[in-house]
C-alpha cells in the first residue's frame, strides 16, 4: 500500500431538491475516521461519494496516492469499498465473485492468493454458491472484497453487521493493519459498532462535528 | 511489486465470461429468447406458410418476418445482462471496480454470442418453416453477422441507459425500435437479395457503417449510460 490521502471538501448531498448531509470536511492520510449518526443521516451516501460510486451535490473528493492525485478511474482500483447493499452473484461461489472482481478491475487473479484473502476473513474455498450463504457469510465476503485490490484506501459501511465474534476480530484485525499503513473510513450507527477510530466525524442533519473519540 | 494489469479486451473477456458461466447455470436470458422465437417461428408458419402468398411476393415478406422475429427474440433476452446487474445488486460492486465502457463491452460481447445461438437455431428453423430458399448462403451468413453485432451493440447500450428506470421492459422497446430501425431496413434488403443469390454491396456497407457508428457511440457514451 503507497501512501495515500483521501480529502474532502464542503461534501453535501440533497435528493430532489431535501439536504440530506452538508458541510462535510476532512483530511485523512493515515489511521481510522469513524463516520457515525443515526439512520438517514447520510453515512452510506457519504461513502459511496468517497468510493466515487455517487456524485456529491457540492464538494468535492480528492484522493492522492503518492503525491498524484489520482482520477475517477484510478480510484476504482486503489480506494476498496464495501456496503450494505453490496451484493455478489448468487450462482457463483465466493471464489469465482473474487475471481471475476479482480479481472473485472484489470488484475489476474489466482487461486491460492484468494483462497488466503477468502480465509482471512474466515470463509474457506469450498464450492458453495453464494446465494446458500448466510447473512455473516456475506458480510465476510463484503470485507473480503473491499480489500480485493489491496487498495489505498478502504472505505467500510456497516463493517459489523451480521458478523459473529470471529468475524468481527477478522475485520479489527484487517482495518488496524491497513490503519498503519493508510487511512481507513468506517461509518455506523454507533461507536461501538466499528473497529477502534482515531478521529470520529458525527453527521448529524445539515451539521457534523468531527473529534476524537471519546474514553 | 505493481502487479501486471490486464488490458481493456481482458477485463471485457472477464465480464462476458462470467455472464456466460451464470447463463450456463441459470439459462434464464437463452430460455426466454428461444421460447419467444419458437412461437413466433411456429406462428409465423401457420400464418404465412407455403400456402399463403404467391411465390413472387415470398422474397420480402420471409425477410421482413425473420428480421422481425430476430428482433423480437433479441429484445427478449438481450437487455436481460445488464438488468439483472441492477435487479440482483451487483451492479454497484460491477460499477466499484470497472468503467462503463469495459462492462458494456463485455456484455455486447455475451449478447453478441447469445444472438448467433438463436440465429443458428432460428434460420434454419425458418428456412425449413417456410420453406424458404436461400441461393447464396454466404451473403446470408454476412447479413447476420452484421445485423448481429449492431443489434447486440445498441441493445446493450440501451439496456445500460434503461437498466435503473421503472417499465423497463416497455422503455426498452420504446427506445429501440428507432434506433434499431436503421439497422433492420439494410439487413432486410440484403437478405432479400441473399434469398436471390446476389450480394447486396449497397445495404451491407450501410450495416457496416451502422455497426462503427455504435461501436463509437457506445465507447463514448458508456460511463454516461452505466455510471450516472
Amino acid at each position: 500500500m503507497a501512501s495515500a490521502r483521501i480529502e474532502a471538501v464542503d461534501l453535501s448531498k440533497s435528493f430532489a431538491g431535501v439536504p440530506l448531509f452538508g458541510g462535510v470536511s476532512f483530511l485523512l492520510d493515515r489511521g481510522v475516521l469513524a463516520v457515525t449518526g443515526p439512520n438517514g443521516s447520510g453515512k452510506t451516501t457519504l461513502l459511496k461519494i468517497l468510493a466515487s460510486l455517487m456524485r456529491p451535490s457540492t464538494g468535492t473528493v480528492r484522493v492522492e496516492s503518492e503525491g498524484r492525485e489520482l482520477s475517477r478511474d484510478e480510484r476504482r482500483s486503489r480506494v476498496g469499498w464495501s456496503g450494505p447493499d453490496l451484493a455478489f452473484y448468487p450462482e457463483l461461489t465466493a471464489e469465482q465473485n473474487l475471481a471475476f472482481f479482480r479481472r473485472a478491475a484489470g488484475f489476474a487473479s489466482e487461486r491460492h492468493d484468494l483462497r488466503t484473502r477468502l480465509a482471512a476473513v474466515g470463509l474457506d474455498g469450498s464450492g458453495t454458491a453464494v446465494e446458500h450463504f448466510s447473512t455473516g457469510m456475506r458480510q465476510r465476503l463484503r470485507i473480503a472484497f473491499s480489500f480485493l485490490l489491496d487498495p489505498d484506501v478502504v472505505l467500510l459501511d456497516e463493517p459489523m453487521a451480521g458478523l459473529d465474534a470471529d468475524g468481527r476480530e477478522a475485520v479489527h484485525r484487517a482495518v488496524a493493519s491497513a490503519a498503519r499503513r493508510g487511512p481507513v473510513i468506517a461509518a455506523a450507527t454507533d461507536l461501538e459498532d466499528l473497529p477502534p477510530a482515531d478521529e470520529v466525524l458525527e453527521i448529524r442533519g445539515r451539521e457534523t462535528v468531527s473529534g476524537k473519540p471519546k474514553p | 511489486m505493481t502487479p501486471t494489469r490486464l488490458g481493456f479486451w481482458s477485463r471485457a473477456w472477464a465480464v462476458c465470461a462470467k455472464d456466460a458461466a451464470q447463463e450456463g447455470k441459470r439459462r434464464i436470458a437463452l430460455g426466454s429468447i428461444l421460447f419467444f422465437a419458437a412461437t413466433a417461428l411456429a406462428l409465423v408458419s401457420y400464418a404465412v406458410g407455403p400456402f399463403g402468398l404467391p411465390a413472387d411476393a415470398r422474397a420480402s415478406l420471409d425477410a421482413a418476418l425473420l428480421w422481425i422475429i430476430l428482433f423480437f427474440s433479441a429484445a427478449t433476452g438481450l437487455p436481460r445482462a445488464l438488468v439483472r446487474e441492477e435487479e440482483t445488486g451487483t451492479g454497484l460492486a460491477l460499477r466499484a471496480v470497472a468503467p462503463g465502457a469495459v462492462v458494456i463491452a463485455g456484455k455486447a460481447a455475451f449478447n453478441f454470442l447469445l444472438f448467433l445461438a438463436i440465429a443458428a437455431l432460428s434460420v434454419p428453423t425458418f428456412a425449413v418453416l417456410l420453406e424458404w430458399r436461400i441461393e447464396s448462403s454466404a451473403a446470408l451468413v454476412a447479413v447476420v453477422l452484421l445485423g448481429g453485432v449492431g443489434l447486440s451493440i445498441v441493445s446493450t447500450f440501451l439496456s445500460a441507459l434503461v437498466a435503473r428506470a421503472g417499465q423497463r421492459n416497455v422503455l426498452f422497446l420504446v427506445v429501440s425500435f428507432p434506433l434499431l430501425a436503421p439497422l433492420l431496413l439494410p439487413a432486410i434488403a440484403a437478405t432479400v437479395a441473399a434469398s436471390q443469390g446476389s450480394f447486396a454491396a449497397a445495404p451491407l456497407r450501410v450495416l457496416v457503417a451502422y455497426d462503427g457508428a455504435a461501436t463509437c457511440a457506445a465507447y463514448l457514451l458508456a460511463g454516461a449510460a452505466w455510471e450516472d
